[in-house]
């Protein structure tokens, strides 16, 4: 069953209401998920992984109107865009960064990454958590994803000028922040 | 990685060292979470409402004494001069008590 197509799996889920194979989905796609989403909230795991959360209730909820005309990545990162954007829309003021204890009582779950990659990972979120919304999750798709633009286009249901504009605005601000960027040195 | 910071290059590098976030409490939640979503629907749960009101009902007429709650009830009301005047002492104690706070909020 874990080697099954994401179709296969998508299948069994809508015509036997398969929670086992959903089971198999939301392993796949969760971390990546789950990280795209820490880098968009400013590494606040919390808030991300309550987004990622509703994210998959969504997906699974929907999983009858998915056509498999887009990749089924882009279709969850589809639904995890608008709950983000829907998100930061109600409670634009409660957004909180993630305290160092909710960090290190999370590192144990990180596989494979050193304390220095992690700073990486963080320094980059908290750098993202200046741009608006729309910029930053264009600049993670693109840079760090390695989407196409049409890819991006599909996921945020903008014009394919709109993302080239979003990717170059980021990217120009995000320079100026991380120009001086060390692992030690913070920003 | 000093200055100058190539934009494209930090990001390979945090691609490169993407952490793997584990499922083993995540997709536990999910899947609990569905199964709440789904547990009951909408026409499952009208009935055990319906079911639940109709059973507290049958208690309630079994158990209640009705017929004394309803004995107790006054047939007659009699007004006297001394409850006039105490009705309307209250109305002008609580037209007092507004008007002073009224007042007391516009300074």
């Amino acid at each position: 069953m874990l080697s099954a197509t994401d179709q296969a799996l998508i299948d069994r889920v809508v015509t036997t209401n398969c929670h086992d194979s959903f089971g198999i989905l939301v392993e796949r796609y969760q971390s990546d998920l789950r990280y795209s989403l820490r880098q968009m909230t400013g590494w606040n795991e919390a808030l991300a992984d309550d987004l990622a959360q509703e994210t998959f209730i969504q997906v699974f909820k929907s999983l009858k109107s998915y056509n498999g005309t887009a990749k089924f990545s882009s279709w969850i990162y589809r639904i995890a865009y608008n709950q983000m954007v829907s998100h930061f829309r109600l409670a634009r003021n409660r957004e909180v960064s993630a305290s160092e204890e909710l960090l290190t009582s999370q590192l144990e779950q990180i596989d494979g990454s050193t304390t220095s990659e992690l700073d990486l990972h963080r320094d980059l979120a908290e750098a993202m958590k200046s741009l608006p919304t729309n910029q930053r999750m264009a600049i993670h798709l693109h840079l760090h994803r390695q989407l196409t633009h049409a890819e991006i286009t599909t996921i945020m249901g903008i014009p394919l000028g709109t993302v080239k504009t979003l990717i170059n605005r980021g990217k120009k601000t995000l320079r100026g922040l991380l120009a001086s960027w060390t692992p030690e040195g913070k920003l | 990685m000093k200055k100058s910071t190539d934009i494209e290059n930090l990001f390979s590098q945090a691609r490169s060292s993407e952490p793997y976030l584990s499922n083993r409490h995540f997709g536990k939640r999910v899947l609990t979470l569905l199964n709440l979503h789904e547990s009951v629907s909408f026409r499952k749960e009208a009935a055990i409402e319906l079911l639940g009101a109709f059973v507290g009902c049958t208690l309630a007429y079994s158990f209640f004494p009705f017929t004394e709650l309803i004995s107790s009830i006054p047939t007659k009301f009699v007004i006297g001069p001394m409850t006039i005047m105490s009705i309307a002492g209250g109305f002008s104690l609580l037209g007092g008590i507004g008007y002073w706070a009224a007042e007391r909020s516009r300074f």
